[in-house]
């Protein structure tokens, strides 16, 4: 599957860069997908795999940390992909598989985790309890969903670099080391910028009176 | 709160800020090849299977820029447009008398460093591709106070105030975890390669870039594994500075 997709991407290489060609053939690679759920070809699970799946993979070991539940998030994912499309039909496959992934880990991390080990997720996301406030008693998925449109309005207010290094921090759940490294910045530069825009998203959540 | 609560409703933000977080990653690179290293990065980050699959890194020395995945403007920019989105006053050409013509754009976001590290301005810059046949070109345009030139470039015309130059080199696209040899090193001191990390596999390319500066802006053209004479990029330089009245 490796091979393939660096065989895929040698060759657009070798063809050189053709934007809307190359753009398109992402686009209709996508379509080509998605149009296979709706014919119920099994295929669709195979493209899916081979276009998404070292992707899926490591969204689901960012938080798991292991390689067969991530393996098994996977292919969770082309389970759940399968069943929802139709009648569903993503707007964007990839952030669809993504959302889909990153849930499955998240069920899969809480049922491992009742037991209250601290790893590298539980410390991402205790950096954020600061920001929004704790309201256990009410969850409503419409309060949920409104909290996750102002920090969405938020970031898009945001320097650049802020909202790309705080989104693979807390959607992606990378680690400081993975996003230094990711983006040659010291990790304590990275821990610099997340810091202060935890800080600022709690101020913009506290002007909008959102809680959680 | 729940920490998983917490991490769901950082799961509902928009699939765009998902997507550009994953799409992005940061070019450090010269001065001196500035616009050089961003076509290194297009060339990586269009090749979106593989940035899909991770480990990307390409990185220069000094500098750096974020450019998206897909191209942000799939028709030609108006200069309110370019004006609004990106802050630069110029006006682009549909079509080259050479046959290029538009064919899509996309913003780049830099930072320049001095040699300590100390970030001294940030700036986006438009990239454009411009295609004839199977032949591409890109445009690059920006307004930063370094024009991107080095020792290894030459002036090879001027034109209404306009000095430009002219480079080329070999750019050595190689493995993420490639480690340079000390030949290696020589040549990449010596400019006679430029090299490219984050390629699965390794991969040689010819590159010529054109720079000049008109009215406070910079331009370039760059061209990879092309045809086109650097007599031809002249020309074509020459029709976008007329452009600008």
């Amino acid at each position: 599957m490796l091979f393939k997709s660096a065989t895929i991407s040698i060759i657009f290489l070798l063809n050189r860069y053709r934007p809307k060609t190359l753009k398109e053939l992402w686009n209709m690679e996508d379509e080509k997908i998605i149009n296979l759920y709706f014919e119920r070809n099994e295929s669709a699970v195979d493209e899916t795999a081979l276009k998404y799946g070292q992707f899926l993979k490591s969204i689901a070991y960012n938080i798991l940390g292991d390689n067969m539940d991530s393996e098994e998030c996977e292919n969770d994912t082309y389970y759940a992909a399968w069943n929802k499309i139709p009648p569903e039909k993503p707007r964007n496959l990839s952030a669809f598989l993504a959302r889909i992934t990153r849930n499955t880990a998240l069920n899969k991390y809480d049922y491992y985790h009742a037991a209250k080990r601290k790893n590298g997720v539980d410390i991402a996301l205790s950096e954020l309890e600061d920001c929004i406030a704790s309201k256990d008693t009410v969850d409503a998925q419409y309060e949920q969903t409104l909290a996750a449109k102002h920090i969405s309005d938020f970031l898009r207010e945001t320097n650049y670099i802020k909202r790309v290094v705080f989104v693979r921090r807390y959607w992606y759940l990378d680690s400081i080391s993975d996003i230094s490294a990711r983006y040659k910045y010291s990790e304590s530069k990275v821990k610099s910028i997340l810091m202060r825009t935890r800080n600022s998203l709690r101020k913009y959540l506290e002007r909008q009176g959102v809680t959680i | 709160m729940n920490k998983i609560k917490l991490s769901r409703t950082i799961g509902l933000i928009d699939d765009d800020l998902i997507l550009e977080a994953n799409n992005t990653m940061k070019v450090r690179k010269t001065i001196g090849f500035r616009k050089i290293a961003v076509i290194a990065a297009i060339i990586l980050l269009l090749s979106g299977i593989t940035v899909l699959a991770g480990n990307i890194i390409v990185y220069y020395t000094v500098g750096s820029g974020y450019m998206r995945n897909e191209p942000v403007y799939d028709t030609l920019p108006s200069s309110d447009t370019i004006k609004k989105d990106i802050g630069l006053e110029t006006n682009l050409l549909e079509n080259f008398s050479n046959g290029y013509s538009f064919e899509a754009g996309n913003i780049s976001y830099e930072e320049n460093f001095d040699s300590e590290g100390n970030l001294i301005e940030e700036y986006k810059s438009l990239i454009c591709y411009y295609k004839n046949k199977d032949n591409d070109i890109i445009l690059g345009i920006d307004g930063s106070s370094l024009l991107g030139t080095n020792e290894n470039s030459k002036i090879v015309s001027t034109y209404q105030g306009s000095i430009m130059h002219y480079v080329s080199y070999t750019n050595k696209l190689v493995p993420g975890d490639y480690q340079m040899t000390e030949q290696d090193k020589i040549d990449e001191s010596s400019g006679k390669y430029v090299f490219s990390f984050g390629m699965p596999e390794p991969k040689t390319s010819q590159v010529q870039v054109l720079i000049w500066n008109y009215k406070g802006l910079n331009y370039s053209f760059t061209v990879i594994d092309s045809d086109i004479t650097e007599q031809e990029m002249i020309e074509m330089a020459k029709e976008i500075i007329d452009k600008q009245g």
